[in-house]
């Protein structure tokens, strides 16, 4: 009972100190500022209430954000290949020169694996290890998949920025 | 040295200025049952649209008549309200035991005005000690109320032979060490069990073995240890007394067939 009061209050912590983050990344998985905000709440509601299904084999925090994917995943508006904030275009219908546009079109190419790294890393900051205990894989796979979605969008970028 | 995907990236969801969250919320509901049926939280919607839509309509000397009469007729109502019908639990004169507790006669009030708290009627208890009533709608929609500590309510269609059994609820037990999940329904007269295949919540696979719940006063209740959110894998099954059975179909959320 004490533990698990423990985690509640670690769990509060979190919650208090990275809410902007929390919702950046919602927000950018989910497609929706809007929703960010109640998205992140029904995820912590969730975690609250299983907190005992956390076994501590990584950080709490991970496994917060693996919530937080989760439901952000489950509130994502349908139907678009990959989730665009709300107030962007949409990529094929971006005129020509939008880098916001192509950036969109870069991120609905790669694999969902490889946008939710950018997401965690670019929005939340996320060091490897807590990425690697939100999506359920290792430590080197973040690196890997970080660098190839790293490269997908430089590659983007300079095709747009080679274009007059 | 600047980083053009970081700089593309941070433009592209932009950085949320001040968030401000609500911790307390997120406690309070955390320790409160869960509608599961989505059917039924849409009858609620329409209760609500409804209450809304007769404001709007009536001027007010009206409805404080109107009032007056509806408090009336509630209190001549003993048995036999329709929403009722087939639940020989609710089936008794109101007594101050069917009376709803302030604190969630209030909440209800707030976010569910549709609702007529004066047909209350108290059929049963939660493992934590927490009362359960059921209460009719304006549009004879049968409600399912939880409280106190955690005022919580669920409406939809009356029970009936081909709708005789809901799930109704889902939340954590935080006081007994041997349970941590309850889900709870009700039961038209004439069903003596309910079964259904336990499932952990968000797809998470089956939590043990297809389970048989016995149905008690129209209530039936499903308590589980299990560590993690435990859920009903739709459609599930109502067996009658006389050996027929009953699948109620799937309503959305963890529906095997939907």
């Amino acid at each position: 009972m004490d533990a698990g009061a423990g985690r509640v209050r670690e769990i509060e912590q979190i919650y208090r100190s990275r809410l902007p983050e929390l919702w950046r990344v919602a927000a950018a998985i989910s497609g929706s500022r809007e929703a960010a905000p109640d998205l992140v709440q029904e995820a912590f509601v969730r975690a609250v209430r299983q907190i005992d299904s956390f076994r501590g084999d990584g950080p709490l925090e991970g496994w917060l954000w693996r919530i937080v994917v989760n439901v952000a995943r489950n509130g994502r508006r349908e139907p678009v290949m990959v989730a665009l904030p709300e107030q962007l275009p949409v990529a094929a219908t971006s005129p020509a020169g939008d880098s916001q546009g192509e950036l969109a079109a870069a991120l609905s190419r790669l694999s969902e694996r490889q946008r939710l790294v950018l997401f965690l890393r670019y929005y939340a900051d996320l060091d490897y290890a807590t990425i690697a205990e939100a999506l359920s894989i290792s430590g080197g796979t973040v690196g890997a998949t970080l660098t190839t979605a790293r490269a997908a969008l430089a590659q983007a970028l300079e095709v747009k920025e080679a274009t007059p | 040295v600047t980083d053009p995907i970081a700089e593309a990236l941070d433009e592209f969801v932009p950085a949320f200025q001040s968030a401000e969250g609500d911790w307390q919320a997120i406690v309070n509901a955390a320790t409160m049952p869960t509608a599961v049926v989505p059917a039924d939280r849409q009858s609620r919607h329409r209760l609500v649209r409804a209450w809304h839509t007769q404001r709007r309509r009536r001027p007010l000397l009206v409805a404080v008549a109107l009032l007056g009469f509806m408090a009336l007729a509630a209190a001549a109502i003993a048995v036999g309200l329709g929403a009722f019908n087939g639940i020989g639990a609710a089936q008794h004169p109101q007594t101050s035991a069917d009376v709803i507790d302030p604190a969630t006669a209030a909440y209800l009030k707030d976010h569910l005005a549709g609702i007529r708290l004066d047909t209350a009627r108290h059929i049963g208890q939660l493992p934590d000690g927490q009362n359960i009533y059921v209460v009719t709608g304006t549009q004879n929609d049968l409600c399912t109320v939880v409280g106190p500590p955690n005022a919580f309510v669920q409406c939809g269609d009356p029970l009936s032979n081909s709708h005789p059994a809901t799930i109704t609820g889902d939340y954590a037990v935080n006081n007994d060490p041997s349970i941590r999940w309850v889900i709870f329904g009700l039961a038209l007269d004439g069903v003596t069990s309910v079964s259904f295949q336990p499932t952990q919540a968000d797809g998470g696979g089956p939590a043990g073995p297809e389970v048989t719940v016995p149905v008690n006063d129209n209530l039936w209740i499903y308590k589980s240890n299990d560590a993690s959110e435990v859920d009903v894998l739709q459609p599930f099954t109502a067996h009658f007394a006389d050996g027929t059975t009953v699948v109620e179909p799937a309503t959305g959320k963890d529906c095997a067939a939907c």
